[in-house]
């Protein structure tokens, strides 16, 4: 049969035996926690820098796309130019003739307009 | 005996569940704090990412117009450098159907450009300045002198320069004095040069 002192002295020993447990866990938890601060603020820049970085890439993506529209319009724009003065040559020579007859009377006869005084 | 062995295993227990409670929770801070980073990241960058696309939508606006104005600028050119070619290309070929006209039909032109020359003069002493071969052209210079004074009322002679221009046409000057008229085709083609161009654009360019 034991006696009171060594069933006291058991008790004790398995109270010392959780505290330790407890300490251990509380030291773990520190640890985790620390390590927890730690990977937030590589967490905070990774996830920061992966944002910028996307939106980078993005305006990138923006400022291509606008300059190849616009090389796209620029393309649009100079042939339909190019056909339109086509069309106005065409036009024209038809009336060459007229307009080169209508200078050649209008210096015949216009010569002697007051306009050609000089001193 | 059996009891005391049961408490002691039940303060080992319930140490060991305090342990995993502890630990558990600070498992559970540890996520909290690293999502909370994550928002707050989130948070910050998203303001800066959206200064950043809204400074690339902001050039890609100034790239496409910059490039609208020039290519329209351009287009322009494109259409108003082919009239101007036009026009000139009209100009030269009446300069070329001008100079080469036939001599009877030269004569007359040139008779007709002295003659006028002379009225804006109003007639008087007038000396003629033509070029060397149109020098030596039958000019009716009493037809034209009678032209002259009819018109201006003033008795009218006409002297050939010994002078010689090079150009085609006539320049009139009064016998004594400064003043002259100027009826070459060259000078007849700069005084007019702005009319000439509007009536060409207007017959070549007109819609009908």
């Amino acid at each position: 049969m034991q006696t009171l002192l060594e069933s006291f002295r058991i008790v004790l020993e398995k109270e010392r035996e959780a505290e330790k447990i407890i300490i251990e866990a509380k030291e773990r938890a520190e640890k985790i926690e620390k390590e927890a601060q730690e990977k937030a603020k590589e967490a905070y820049k990774n996830t920061y820098q992966e944002i910028i970085v996307n939106a980078k890439q993005k305006s990138e993506e923006i400022k291509e796309q606008a300059k190849i529209d616009a090389e796209a319009e620029m393309q649009t724009i100079t042939k339909n130019a190019k056909k339109q003065k086509e069309k106005i040559r065409k036009n024209a020579e038809k009336k060459f003739d007229e307009a080169i007859n209508a200078v050649v009377n209008d210096i015949i006869s216009s010569s002697g307009e007051n306009d050609g005084i000089r001193k | 005996m059996e009891s005391e062995n049961k408490l002691l295993d039940q303060i080992l227990k319930d140490a060991k569940e305090e342990a995993k409670t502890i630990v558990k929770e600070a498992q559970r801070s540890a996520a909290i704090i690293l999502e909370k980073q994550r928002q707050s990241a989130r948070q910050s960058a998203e303001k800066e990412a959206y200064s950043i696309l809204k400074r690339a939508e902001n050039e890609a606006e100034i790239i496409k117009g910059k490039v609208a104005t020039d290519i329209k600028r351009k287009a322009n050119w494109i259409v108003v450098s082919e009239k101007g070619r036009l026009v000139e290309s009209v100009l030269n070929e009446a300069k070329n159907r001008l100079v080469n006209l036939k001599k009877r039909q030269y004569l007359s032109v040139l008779e007709k450009l002295i003659i006028d020359a002379g009225i804006v003069l109003g007639g008087g002493m007038l000396e003629v300045i033509l070029n060397e071969k149109d020098s030596s052209l039958p000019l009716k210079i009493n037809k034209l002198e009678k032209k002259i004074t009819d018109i201006t009322g003033l008795k009218t002679r006409l002297r050939i320069s010994k002078k010689q221009s090079k150009a085609l046409g006539a320049i009139v000057k009064i016998v004594d004095g400064k003043i002259f008229v100027d009826n070459t085709y060259d000078a007849i083609f700069d005084r007019h040069e702005r009319e000439l161009k509007l009536k060409i654009s207007r017959i070549l360019f007109s819609s009908e």
